[in-house]
Parts: C-alpha cells; structure tokens; sequence
C-alpha cells in the first residue's frame, strides 16, 4: 500500500517534470524561433538587378528594420514575400517552413507604403471589411473595432469617410486594419512616411505597444532616428545588396558612429555608393 | 467574396460616377420622350418612344460597362488599394470573380431603373400599351447578358494588356465588329478571294455575335420570342463569359502588382 502511495507520487513528479521539459524546450525555442527567412532571393525588372542575393532573418519578437536608400530594394523585398511580384530566383521560409501564401496571409499583417484605402468607405467599414477576410463578424467583434479605433485615436472619426482622413490618421487607421485580425507578423513598408512629428511618435507608440504583445515587427524605412528608436535588429540595403544584419548598436558601433543616420552614411560611402 | 463585393457596391453607390449615370438614364428617357415627338416615324407614339429610348439606354450602359471597370479596376491598382485587398487571405481570381459580380450587379440595377423609367414612360404617363411591359422584360434580359459579356471582354483585355486607355478603345471595337458580324459572312459567302474569305470567316468565328441579343424589333412590334431562343442566349453568353473569365483570371495570377 505504502509502495503505491510513493510509486504514484513518483510518477506525479516524473510527469510534472516532463511537462516542465517540454515548456522549457518550448520557450527556449520560441526566443530564436525564426519567423521570416529570405534565402538568396534574385529579381531583375528590364536587365536591372533589383535584388542581389538577398539573405534575411526575421525572428520572433523582433522588431526588425529594413533600412536603404530609395531605391534599393526595399519595397521588392516586400512585394515579393507577399507574392506581389515573382522573384527570379531564391527561397522564402515562414516559420521553418516553405513560404505557402494562403497559410502566410492569414498569419502577417501589411500596411502598404502608400496607405491607399477604399476612400468612400468609412473607418469603421473599412476595418469591418478587414476583418471579414479572416473571420465572421459577431457582436464581440464590433466591440474590438470599436477598441481598435480608440486604440490608434480614431475613435472620434470613426463614422467618417477615409477620403476626409489626414495622412497620419490613414497611416493610423492602416496600423489598426493591419492588426485587426491579430497577427504574429506585421510588414509595414516605409509607415513613417510624410508624418509629422507628433504622427510620427504616435505611430512609435502603437508600434512598440504592438511588439509588447508580442507581434514581430518587420519594416522598412528610411526615418532612421525611428528607427534607432525601436529597432533592435537591422539590416541595410544598398543596390538589392544586404550590407548588414545584426544588432542597431552594433552596426553603429562598427562605423564609429553617434547615430543610426550617421552610420548609416558613413557605410553607404564605404559600400561604393552607387545608386541603382 | 462576398465581403468585397458588399463593400465594393457601397463604394461606387457613393461615387459620382454612378449617381452620374442615373442622371444620365433619366436624361435620356427625357431625351427619347423629347425626340419622339420630332421624329414620329412609326405612327405610333409608344412605338417611337421605345425604339429610341432603348437605343439611347444601351448606349449609356454600353458606355458604363466598359468605363466604370476600367477606371475602377486601373484605380485600385495604380494607387495600391490592390495591395491592402491581397495581403488579405483573398486569392486573385476570387478578387476578380467579386468584382465581376460587383459590375454585373451595379450594370443590372441601372439596367432595372432605365427598363421601369421607359415603362413608366410608355405605360402609365403616355399611352397605356399593357403588352409592352412584358416586351420591356426581353429588353431587360438581352441586354443583361449583352452585359455580362462586354464585361467579360472588358477583363479580358484589362488583364492581357493593363491600359485603361486602350482597354476601352479596343472593347469598343471588339462590340462594334461584333454586332456586324452576319455582315461580315454575307461578306465571306459572296468573296471570290480565299484570302478575303478567310479573313471574314476567322472574324465570324472569332469574335462573339451580339447580333443574337438584338430584340429590339420584336420588342417594338410585340413579336413573340421563343422559349427555347432564351435558353440559347443564355447560354452562349455563359459559356463565353466563363471562357473568358477564366483566361482572364490567368492572366491576372501571373501578372506582377
């Protein structure tokens, strides 16, 4: 009897251990998870290169700076991991696992460079329509829409027409439509774009919020002090070339510098400085 | 799908060019009403309003089937509203099904409100002709499905060669040779030269025949159609609605954004 009582707290223990085993493997795995890898992607438009062997390595909880001069690549990246444009060449992994588009879109959430929205739509329409593309609309999601828009400060505007929407309230209005379904990945290309200052360190916030629950945060810039900001990964473009990957103050640190901007220019000098 | 069609259905009811073309149907309602009076050529007022109120209404809706798509569709992609829609989970050819549906329907409604504007017209404020509102409903179906495949026409060359411009030209065109296709094989049977009837035996087999949609006279002179006649209408416009959809989709999933 008493040899029971102890073979069964035993076992108790042994299988509370495993459990603890497998969420340690769990976490510790979930900390360098890879979420995004581009593998050697090539695109030429007309005989122009566009991208060169492009090598790249989101992972999870980051958030990620795609930095670059105009030009350099940067929205070719992005159009093609979204299959908006077809590389010639190279592979793309989404979680470990070759990229499937369906299984990609449901799991990533995009803010395009220029945030051109239906504009007869309203703010609240239009995230409804967001929204549809993933799940049913319920009661419980007019509930999130309407905590989305007081989240990102839309809250007053919601029942206007976007065509009356500043520059900054549609960039806002494109975080919220990115985030609706919430995803594990947000791509936002160039969302710093003709903000003011104050649009600027709204956008910040919502950003560094969005990472805080967890959501990997891939995109490209050329704004580098919000990028210094929030980035604590980098990787610089020049010529459809990654210069870098690493660490934001490690590559400022590599080019002896104070900021972001800085080093940014002290490399695209050293690199040749060739437009494309 | 269906979300974007809603949606896409609230925004052009908001947008001027639709308001812009019921204005334009009640214009030419007006317009038929007015020059029937001019032009009394069949001794018969009703006759006269319908022949040119119908003829007037298939150019309206001639000309918003191929400009409302074109401008709307090069909008979407030239400004990048595209992208928003396909970074969703929405494939391609599905975006391009709801928006041939969107189209369809907006092209329907105003087909309905010019169709109940001339039986108002001719029915009740005129001369009260009961038997031409059941004509009016052959009007109606024939030019529902001359619709859907101008449409269909219209996507086809959108997605082949992305110029709005010339999108509309060569839509225009294609309709225009299209309805003189019988034309075009009395042509062929009469040639003496191989080479000119082959020419106008490839444009016969070619090109759709909108000559078959034409039920304007019977519509006038109150002639019966058959049933079977509906049928065969429906579908050649399906079957050439659907081939053509389908290259189209093609074209669109292996077209770069």
């Amino acid at each position: 009897m008493k040899n029971q009582k102890i073979e069964g707290v035993m076992y108790k223990s042994i299988g509370e251990f495993c459990i603890y085993v497998i969420k340690f493997t769990k976490y510790t795995k979930a900390i360098g998870e890879c979420m995004l890898k581009i593998d050697n992607l090539k695109k030429t438009f007309n005989k122009k290169i566009a991208l060169d062997g492009i090598n790249l390595n989101v992972k999870k909880g980051e958030v990620f700076g795609f930095i670059g001069r105009n030009g350099a690549g940067k929205s070719t990246t992005i159009k093609s991991v979204l299959g908006f444009v077809f590389p010639d060449s190279g592979e793309m992994f989404f979680k470990d696992e070759p990229l499937d588009q369906s299984k990609f879109r449901e799991s990533i959430g995009y803010l395009p460079e220029i945030a051109k929205f239906p504009e007869k739509l309203t703010a609240k329409e239009f995230l409804t329509y967001s929204y549809s593309f993933y799940k049913k609309i319920t009661g419980a999601t007019r509930d999130k829409i309407s905590q989305l828009l007081e989240d990102v400060g839309l809250k007053e505007s919601k029942n206007k027409l976007i065509n009356t929407f500043s520059k900054g309230m549609k960039q806002r209005l494109g975080i919220a439509q990115s985030v609706i379904h919430d995803p594990e990945l947000l791509i936002l290309d160039e969302p710093f774009t003709g903000l003011d200052p104050v649009g600027k360190d709204g956008l910040k916030k919502i950003l560094i919020d969005q990472n805080k629950e967890g959501k990997t945060i891939f995109f490209s810039s050329h704004n580098l002090t919000e990028v210094q900001d929030i980035c604590s990964v980098i990787c610089t473009l020049h010529n459809g070339k990654v210069v870098y990957q690493g660490a934001t103050s490690d590559f400022i640190k590599e080019q002896s510098s104070n900021s972001l901007e800085e080093a940014f220019i002290k490399s695209y000098s050293r690199s040749g400085g060739k437009d494309v | 799908m269906y979300s974007v069609i809603k949606y896409s259905i609230i925004e052009n009811l908001r947008s001027k060019f639709y308001l812009a073309s019921i204005g334009m149907i009640l214009f030419i309602i007006w317009l038929s009403h007015y020059s029937s009076q001019i032009n009394y050529n069949y001794g018969n007022y009703t006759l006269s309003i319908l022949t040119l109120g119908m003829y007037f209404t298939k150019l309206i809706l001639f000309a918003f089937i191929i400009f409302l798509p074109v401008s709307n569709l090069s909008q979407e992609i030239e400004t990048g509203t595209i992208y928003f829609l396909l970074s969703k989970k929405l494939k391609r050819y599905k975006y391009l099904a709801a928006k041939y549906i969107t189209y369809m329907i907006l092209y329907a409604a105003l087909l309905f409100f010019a169709v109940f504007s001339l039986w108002l017209l001719t029915y009740v404020f005129v001369s009260k002709r009961p038997e031409m509102s059941l004509k009016l409903l052959y009007f109606m179906y024939s030019e529902f499905l001359s619709g859907m495949m101008i449409l269909s026409i219209v996507f086809f060359i959108y997605t082949a060669i992305k110029a709005q411009v010339v999108t509309s030209i060569l839509t225009a065109i294609t309709y225009f040779i299209s309805i003189m296709l019988n034309s075009a094989k009395e042509i062929a049977e009469k040639a003496q030269d191989a080479s000119v009837r082959c020419f106008y035996l490839f444009l016969y087999y070619i090109f759709p025949n909108f000559s078959y949609f034409n039920l304007e006279k019977n519509i006038v002179y109150g002639r019966a159609v058959d049933i079977k006649y509906f049928f065969m209408m429906f579908c050649y416009a399906a079957i050439f609605s659907l081939i053509l959809f389908i290259i189209s989709a093609v074209f669109f999933n292996s077209r770069e954004l």
